[in-house]
């Protein structure tokens, strides 16, 4: 094999980036040792006589820079084996320690196959030229206000200088094609969003109408057959209207959870107090002869969308009032714990509670712990709840137990933090 | 026979059509039902099959939003547009509370906007609310109305 008897030094503390060094290495016929560190490698090198060293950087006990510092004082016998520096680009002073440290070459991590290869070939041929080039003198620069000497010959700096115009090139490269794909992506991103639109835009228009058709016919029906209706058969329209009318309820709230994803929000200061009061107000009709004792803490302003919190709350509270439905005293409790960055607000009902082990779905669309015939409900409301505070910054979270209550759970950043969309 | 308030229905389903027809025998009123919107504006600005047409025109117009050809803000638009036509009321009768669909109207003029329940009881009761409002209730704008042409100019 053309490479054969060429041997490579790989240094590096990582055990799967070494073996994917030397996998790459040894398909083109080169002979791989590795090494895990810098001491190891001086151990190494007088028995193995390297052709070429590829190390690593940052590595236990002895790094890269001190490695290459050792073999080109001369240390050891073989100061002219070349060194090639892989490196991630993330530090100007690399470049300047590369020099100093007398390095022959930069690539980048992770590898990309082919341009390590090429370094490596380049590197290899040009070991001869380098011996014909000792004299240089030593160069002083300055580099981020320090002064850094250089001693390493001409050759050798402007190689490594190359070397790393080359892998800036390379890195350009990537990172070009990285934006690409992203604006590739946005539009695509983009475009499925306007399809979601359209999309739910037509079903709340396509999908009502057959609904209404349904149970305008029922009537008409029913008042055609008259008296030639008997109970049963009453029964049964009656049935065929309430399902109509329930895939009408669910299509709405479907409509309205994804529209809540969609609208844009407006924040501003929000009296909580004020807004619970309210939500109670309005959920007073549906709670006549129900005997529920609200206790309720002190609350304090927040920055929020007024709309969405107001939804928030009106779904808590009637699934309190709702869950708490078969108990002689229903008991409700509203409160928050502030941290220094967030509101904790929680509510805490002493009604039929739910499993633990089915807490996940709590929140979900279209999930239910409940038959519809205990409990009435599409199973959007907590799905609400989570988009509003997620879209909020917030979080959400539930606590229960068969039969002893549930508490539901979600934060509030305080004012002034950054909201993340 | 033009001597009852005329309400325009635009309306591309016949059950639609027929359920909104039952919901407003209870009025005295004549309703004038057109399949589309492109067929609602010729009957406003009589041309066309209504090009001869010579009765006023109508106390409201009760507009379905999806409907082929042109859809119901388009007439919406074209209605608010025209110095003629525009104090006709118009009321958006359809499926959706869809926001884009609510803002648009407003913003072209509309005079009302109702979604119809799907609760056919619900629905009845919307429907000749609407009824009774816009032909009873209401006092149109000169030109609507019955027996305007007898009118000397």
């Amino acid at each position: 094999m053309l490479n054969q008897n060429v041997r490579i030094l790989v240094v590096e503390d990582s055990r799967t980036q070494a073996q994917q060094l030397r996998y790459i290495l040894e398909q083109q016929g080169y002979e791989v040792g590795v090494a895990n560190n810098g001491v190891q490698a001086l151990e190494m090198i007088p028995k193995l006589q390297p052709a070429l060293i590829i190390s690593d950087i940052v590595m236990p006990k002895m790094d890269g820079y001190e490695l290459c510092r050792r073999i080109k004082n001369g240390d050891i016998a073989q100061k002219d084996i070349p060194i090639i520096l892989v490196t991630t680009m993330s530090d100007p002073q690399d470049v300047i320690r590369g020099l100093e440290c007398g390095a022959d070459n930069f690539v980048l991590k992770p590898y990309d196959e082919q341009y390590l290869l090429g370094r490596v070939r380049y590197v290899l041929v040009n070991r001869e030229m380098r011996r014909a080039d000792e004299s240089g003198m030593g160069v002083e620069i300055y580099f981020n206000g320090q002064r850094h000497f250089i001693t390493a010959d001409r050759l050798q700096i402007l190689n490594l200088l190359m070397s790393t115009y080359e892998a800036a090139i390379q890195r350009n490269k990537e990172l070009n094609r990285s934006q690409e794909v992203l604006q590739f992506l946005n539009a695509k991103l983009d475009n499925a969003n306007k399809e979601l639109e359209s999309f739910s835009y037509s079903v709340s228009h396509d999908l009502r109408a057959p609904l209404r058709h349904i149970d305008g016919y029922l009537g008409l029906l029913e008042k055609h057959l008259a008296d030639l209706l008997d109970e049963k058969g009453r029964d049964y329209l009656k049935v065929i209207s309430k399902a109509a009318q329930n895939m009408g309820r669910l299509i709405d709230d479907l409509l309205a959870f994804s529209q809540m994803g969609r609208i844009e929000m407006m924040q501003r200061e929000t009296d909580v107090e004020l807004l619970i009061q309210e939500t109670i107000h309005v959920l007073q009709p549906e709670l006549e002869n129900r005997k529920i004792h609200w206790n309720i803490a002190p609350l304090p302003k927040v920055r929020a969308d007024y709309a969405m919190l107001r939804q928030v709350f009106s779904n808590l509270l009637g699934n309190a009032a709702k869950y708490t439905r078969t108990k002689e005293v229903a008991e409700i409790e509203i409160g928050v714990k502030s941290t220094g960055k967030e509101d904790i607000f929680f509510v805490r009902d002493n009604g039929v509670g739910f499993d633990m082990q089915y807490v996940d779905k709590l929140f979900g669309v279209f999930q239910r712990l409940h038959r519809a015939e205990d409990f009435e409900g599409t199973g959007v409301g907590l799905a609400n709840v989570r988009r509003i505070i997620t879209r909020h910054g917030g979080r959400t979270w539930a606590e229960g137990k068969i039969d002893q209550g549930a508490t539901i759970y979600f934060t509030l950043p305080k004012s002034g933090e950054q909201i993340h969309e | 026979m033009s001597n009852y308030k005329r309400i325009l229905l635009a309306e591309d389903n016949v059950h639609d059509i027929q359920l909104t027809l039952t919901a407003l025998e209870h009025l005295a009123n004549e309703v004038q039902v057109v399949r589309d919107g492109a067929e609602a504006l010729d009957y406003l600005y009589r041309r066309g099959k209504y090009m001869d047409r010579t009765d006023s025109q109508p106390v409201v117009v009760f507009l379905d939003i999806k409907m082929p050809k042109v859809d119901g803000v388009e007439v919406l638009r074209q209605i608010k547009a025209d110095a003629e036509l525009k104090t006709i009321p118009v009321v958006m009768v359809t499926s959706s509370r869809e926001q884009r669909d609510l803002l648009i109207s407003y913003k072209l003029g509309v005079n009302a906007y109702v979604v119809k329940p799907i609760d056919f009881d619900q629905f009845l009761s919307a429907i000749k609310e609407l009824g009774l409002f816009w032909c009873v209730l209401n006092e149109p704008p000169p030109g609507c109305g019955p027996k305007l042409e007898e009118t000397p100019i």
